[in-house]
């Protein structure tokens, strides 16, 4: 079904065939409807994938520098406090450029919504290693696999974030592979916002066929050899 | 060769052969003694952008690739109509290619040869010569490994465009009128169980890109790609086999691209 906050007009959306984050935005835009918000939102988005989801929703979108998106919409959270505001990321803008910004953001326990969206790799510029790629995954520029021993193993963002914040904050790690439970953990993590209290922060793990150069199965046997190493499940919940 | 220096510029849909008509022509020119150059501009086509290439043909060496107004402009599509109308004055001579599609169809070719029609069509305009453009083109079909049957066809096609080349003026009025819009037809495909409970799935061509999520999804099987009909961007899109459906809405709840809904009456 197409969200009614859907821009009926602008779709197909721009994304690659099987980008996740058409699962995840459609799973937003249910919960925007659900909820009935969408003229009070404002989606903050980063540089990445992820901005082109600019015009697909009937709703505000604001286009931030790199990795810059968490401050941006905090800031907008204390000039509008009614708002509700959506930070969308990718891991590259969240975990490497953006990563003080988050951090910070999650210690001060900003009462905002941050969803990254985390496929290994940078996809917008053409599958280069990033901080959350596996041990011996294959990239652009890991030829023969990371690795881990120079460069480490994959970043867990929710779980860092997680030690950072107070007993108000909602943390949780959804995968595409089950679009409902990702549909819920946003719902609960806009809801938190909506309290008024703590910082909200959701992890997608999604699929990226073009820079994975898989096809739909192989892509989803990939997610799940990801969802051993990056856990499913609410972190942390007020 | 009026002037020193002759200046094309292609522009169609990712997928049409924009390319693959320039590299021709280039190949042919090098052949023919010419100084030719081309340089595609890969774009974001992955994504439904539109896809240009520039080639020049001239008899003293080239200085630049790229240019800001082109001699000859050939727009295959509606969308790159906006892309590069800069790229014209009142000399450039403009061959709008939309009007031609369902040539293509009326002649039995297949639809993949629609750009070598283009091709024969432009070469009209050109210093080659035809034979040669039609052996290169060969040569480069045969690298390809493509079967004979559609090396056939490409050829018809090719004549077919050097036919209408000369009967053009005729075409003028009737290619200035083309509305700038997708002259696609989307159909909804619509299919209803007979048995109880009444399952209901239709699907959007207009939206669907071929991923292949909702096939590995399916826990029946009951999903496959269509032999026939392609979506957005020129690929098959999914057809179901209702007899297998169970109605369970998985295909729908994956799809990243809301092609499928699924209604299922309540027993």
């Amino acid at each position: 079904m197409i969200p009614k906050c859907y821009k009926k007009e602008n779709l197909p959306h721009k994304f690659c065939p099987g980008c996740g984050y058409g699962v995840i935005l459609k799973s937003l835009g249910s919960v925007i409807d659900h909820l009935k918000i969408a003229n009070k939102s404002v989606i903050g988005l980063d540089i990445g994938c992820g901005l082109l989801a600019w015009n697909l929703f009937d709703v505000d979108t604001i286009q931030t520098h790199h990795g810059r998106t968490t401050p941006t919409m905090a800031g907008f959270k204390f000039a509008k406090p009614e708002a509700i505001v959506l930070a969308i990321m990718g891991d590259g803008g969240g975990y490497a450029i953006g990563l003080q910004s988050l951090l910070h953001s999650a210690h001060r326990n900003d009462p905002i919504t941050v969803i990254l969206v985390n496929n290994t790799l940078y996809a917008m510029t053409g599958g280069q290693m990033a901080p959350t790629t596996l041990a011996n995954e294959i990239t652009d520029t890991t030829p023969k696999g990371r690795d881990s021993e120079k460069t480490g193993l994959p970043f867990l963002g929710p779980e860092i974030i997680a030690t950072l914040t107070n007993k108000q904050a909602y943390i949780a790690r959804a995968s595409i592979r089950s679009p409902l439970q990702v549909e819920s953990c946003i719902e609960k993590a806009i809801k938190n916002q909506m309290r008024g209290k703590g910082f909200s922060f959701v992890e997608v793990l999604s699929i990226c066929p073009t820079n994975w150069k898989t096809n739909a199965e192989e892509s989803f046997k990939f997610l799940e050899k990801m969802e051993d190493v990056f856990v499913l499940g609410e972190i942390k919940k007020p | 060769m009026k002037e020193d220096n002759l200046k094309i510029l292609l522009a169609g849909e990712g997928g049409q052969g924009v390319q693959v008509i320039a590299e021709i022509l280039n190949n042919t020119a090098y052949k023919a003694g010419l100084e030719s150059i081309y340089i595609p501009n890969y774009g974001v086509e992955q994504r439904g952008g539109v896809s240009l290439a520039y080639l020049q043909l001239s008899k003293n060496p080239i200085a630049y690739p790229k240019f800001k107004i082109a001699d000859i402009l050939v727009v295959l599509c509606e969308r790159a109509i906006n892309r590069v109308k800069n790229y014209s004055n009142r000399k450039t001579k403009i061959i709008n290619g939309i009007g031609f599609v369902e040539k293509v169809e009326e002649h039995n070719l297949s639809p993949r040869t629609y750009n070598m029609m283009i091709l024969g069509l432009l070469t009209e305009f050109l210093p080659l010569d035809n034979g040669l453009v039609l052996k290169t083109m060969e040569e480069k079909f045969k690298k390809k490994n493509i079967p004979a049957e559609l090396l056939n066809q490409n050829k018809q096609a090719f004549l077919l465009g050097r036919g209408l080349a000369v009967r053009l003026p005729r075409y003028a009025k009737k290619l200035a009128s083309v509305p700038i819009k997708d002259h696609r037809k989307w159909p909804t495909f619509v299919k209803t169980s007979s048995d109880k409970p009444k399952i209901t799935i239709k699907i959007n061509p207009q939206y669907c890109k071929s991923c292949g999520i909702c096939i590995y999804k399916c826990p029946t099987n009951a999903l496959h790609f269509s032999e026939k009909i392609t979506g957005i961007y020129g690929a098959p899109i999914t057809e179901v086999d209702i007899k297998k459906c169970i109605g369970c809405g998985m295909c729908e709840s994956v799809c990243p691209d809301t092609a499928i809904e699924v209604e299922k009456e309540k027993s």
